[in-house]
């Protein structure tokens, strides 16, 4: 008995550690020199090392007196009619977010790193959009960047016809957004599955040719700048090009450029925390059921009383207010937008995150976002290999992990009296 | 005509492209009632069903329904600009089972039934993000609903499982109990007892009979199982070739010689294929 453990016990762990070596192998492994690579392998194998290690503490832990125990409730949970889900994960997810505010605080010397996170945070908000669409509603969404292009172009073109500041186009562009997205919902609600996601990359790519072809409006290929962010209407510029301090004036600090970033990542936390938040209970609201019924079966939704026409509509324009709001981040963070920035490339990337951490899980596509935006950041030497080793992995996800990194949790309601 | 009919077809009349699948259908349901369609395979049962829910538009004849005392045509909630669809239906109070079983397969049974009840619930999206009084009490009420309805299929203990991962009885169950969340006056099941063993056929059997007793619904059933179309149904209309044959009670059906042409072959025909 306990050989056979003892064995299987060793194969998995040899298992991920072979595993490990291929995912990071290549990664970290090869260095660009000129045009030919240096074999690094005491990178890979050290991560390796890591993670085989991790992999044997939980093992251990799962093996553990308290561990079965704990495996137990867990399992005892699954079945019948379980407890309503507990106050530990809203506690685990107010340290995430403590530990998250104060994070890039401490380490303010690397602006570089908290510009990473910044853009991981805003594939985290996209990835968080998208999953509305296709993840809860199960409509494929091929032009999702399109509402993130919008949002972003609302910004800078606002600054510059309207005078437009960051303030007001994060509130007005979820609006101009939802409004194109229930536009663009009109002639996809009769279509399905393919065609459905033919539709909406058309849609992508329509916007994409508007934003680079109306020169006169968008400037074209060159495209526009757009404000940074105010903090009561203080900029952190070193001059304030509008009046008034600068921000760095009124609290008495030496000008740092990264200050901007700072901020921009605060408030990207608290939007992120709250979409979070909204998603969470969307899932347990008549709205929210009434997509994942839809994306279940569409003529049992209609047999129920539930317009589904009504039901795409509200995902679609869901799903686009938050990459609007996504986008004016996003241009404010570069300070500059151009059409570049929205190719169906972003599209794919998007939806691969979604993939990658499990379609209508939340805490799939937080880590998946980060994954996929912070190692190739992290990882610039390997920049050209990124595509190849995405393919990769969906590939590899495809085949252990069909439903993505974690699959999606029902929500559990508890039956009183039972 | 009568006032105690829920549903009055006439002149029923549906093509695609060049098949004629439905003519002159003329039948009518009386309220709490339980009805069947009977037929043989291919004789337009469940096109009558899909008529009589919304799920197609008929191509001829009306379908009157006399709900909570207003009459509705189907035809024209179908029609109605905008907001117009099969939903209308259901909301009339017509709601159905289906032939292969279309449950929410990924959600759990209870998620199953608060779908349905999805009309009845507070909808507004402010309210379910910050869960205010209302939003809560009404969640509360539509699974204390939901909670009523497990009991009755016997489903409690599967509350929280995956509705596509119960034993194919309890399927069928869940989806009658999913059709009855939506509180409809009268509830199409299309062919309930298919794929169900004899003591779960019995089982359905008096289910069916709790639905009409204890909780004021009509039913109407397509169904193959003679014996249970003969025991539990007061009213069964025959289609053959998309005509109504007969109408009437079981002792009647029984013993109709058309019915029995219907199913069997008609002596007549049988010598002409003989003489073939």
């Amino acid at each position: 008995m306990t050989r056979t453990r003892i064995s299987t016990f060793t194969v998995d762990l040899a298992a991920t550690f072979a595993l490990a070596m291929v995912v990071f192998g290549p990664m970290t492994g090869l260095q660009l020199n000129g045009f030919s690579f240096i074999a690094n392998w005491q990178r890979p194998l050290v991560l390796a090392v890591v993670v085989t290690l991790g992999r044997l503490a939980f093992k251990l832990a799962w093996g553990s007196e308290w561990g079965q125990r704990w495996m137990a409730r867990k399992q005892g949970k699954a079945l019948d009619t379980p407890k309503a889900i507990g106050r530990r994960n809203q506690l685990w997810m107010v340290a995430l977010g403590f530990v998250l505010t104060i994070a890039p605080f401490a380490f303010e010397a690397n602006s570089y790193l908290t510009k990473a996170v910044i853009l991981a945070l805003i594939y985290v908000l996209l990835g968080l959009g998208l999953n509305i669409v296709v993840g809860l509603a199960g409509l494929l969404d091929l032009g999702y960047v399109a509402f993130y292009a919008v949002g972003a172009y609302f910004l800078a073109l606002g600054y510059q016809y309207w005078g437009i500041g960051f303030w007001t186009a994060l509130v007005l562009s979820p609006i101009l957004a939802a409004a194109l997205g229930g536009l663009l919902a009109f002639p996809v609600l009769r279509t399905h599955g393919d065609y459905l996601a033919i539709v909406t990359l058309g849609f992508g790519e329509i916007i994409r040719l508007i934003l680079t072809n109306w020169v006169d409006f968008t400037g074209g290929p060159n495209g526009a700048s757009a404000p940074g962010p105010t903090f009561f209407g203080m900029e952190f510029s070193r001059i304030a090009k509008y009046g008034g301090t600068p921000f760095h004036e009124a609290i008495g600090q030496p000008y740092n450029p990264n200050m901007k970033f700072l901020f921009l990542y605060v408030v990207l936390l608290v939007v992120v925390g709250l979409m979070v938040f909204v998603v969470d209970r969307l899932r347990k609201m008549p709205m929210g059921r009434a997509w994942e019924a839809l994306r279940e079966d569409e003529i049992a939704c209609r047999s129920l009383g539930i317009n589904h026409i009504a039901v795409k509509l509200s995902a679609f324009m869901m799903g686009a207010m938050t990459g609007g709001i996504a986008g004016v981040f996003f241009a404010s963070y570069q300070g500059f937008v151009n059409p570049t920035s929205f190719t169906f490339f972003e599209s794919a990337l998007i939806l691969a995150i979604l993939v990658l951490g499990g379609l209508g899980s939340i805490t799939g596509v937080i880590i998946a976002a980060f994954v996929l935006t912070l190692v190739p950041e992290l990882l610039r030497d390997f920049a050209d290999y990124r595509i190849l080793v995405f393919g990769l992995l969906m590939i590899l996800m495809m085949i252990w992990r069909p439903r993505g990194l974690i699959s999606a949790k029902r929500p559990i309601i508890e039956l009183s009296g039972s | 005509m009568d006032a105690q009919n829920i549903i009055e077809v006439r002149d029923l009349a549906m093509r695609f492209g060049g098949i004629q699948a439905l003519a002159n259908v003329n039948f009518s349901i009386q309220k709490d009632s339980i009805s069947g369609l009977i037929g043989p395979n291919g004789a337009g049962k469940t096109t009558v069903f899909n008529c009589v829910t919304g799920f197609y538009r008929p191509s001829g004849g009306t379908i009157e329904l006399r709900t909570d005392g207003a009459i509705r045509e189907v035809g024209r909630l179908l029609k109605t600009p905008l907001r117009g669809g099969t939903h209308m239906v259901a909301q009339a109070g017509i709601a159905r089972t289906f032939q292969n079983i279309r449950l929410f397969r990924d959600m759990t049974v209870l998620e199953n039934l608060l779908v349905a009840q999805h009309r009845l619930l507070n909808r507004n999206v402010l309210a379910g993000i910050v869960r205010s009084k209302a939003f809560r009490s009404a969640e509360r009420e539509a699974v204390e609903r939901a909670r009523k309805w497990l009991d009755i299929v016997g489903l409690t203990n599967s509350a929280s499982r995956m509705a596509g991962e119960l034993p194919y009885g309890h399927q069928r169950r869940l989806e009658i109990a999913r059709a009855m969340c939506t509180g409809p006056r009268l509830i199409c099941l299309d062919e309930p007892a298919a794929g169900l063993n004899p003591r779960e056929t019995k089982e359905l059997a008096v289910l069916i009979r709790q639905l009409r007793d204890q909780h004021a619904v009509t039913v109407l059933l397509i169904e193959h199982d003679m014996g249970l179309v003969m025991d539990i149904c007061e009213e069964i209309v025959v289609l053959s070739y998309g005509k109504v044959i007969e109408c009437g009670n079981p002792q009647k059906i029984m013993n109709s010689q058309v019915v029995i042409d219907a199913y069997l072959g008609s002596p007549a025909a049988s010598t002409e294929l003989e003489a073939a």
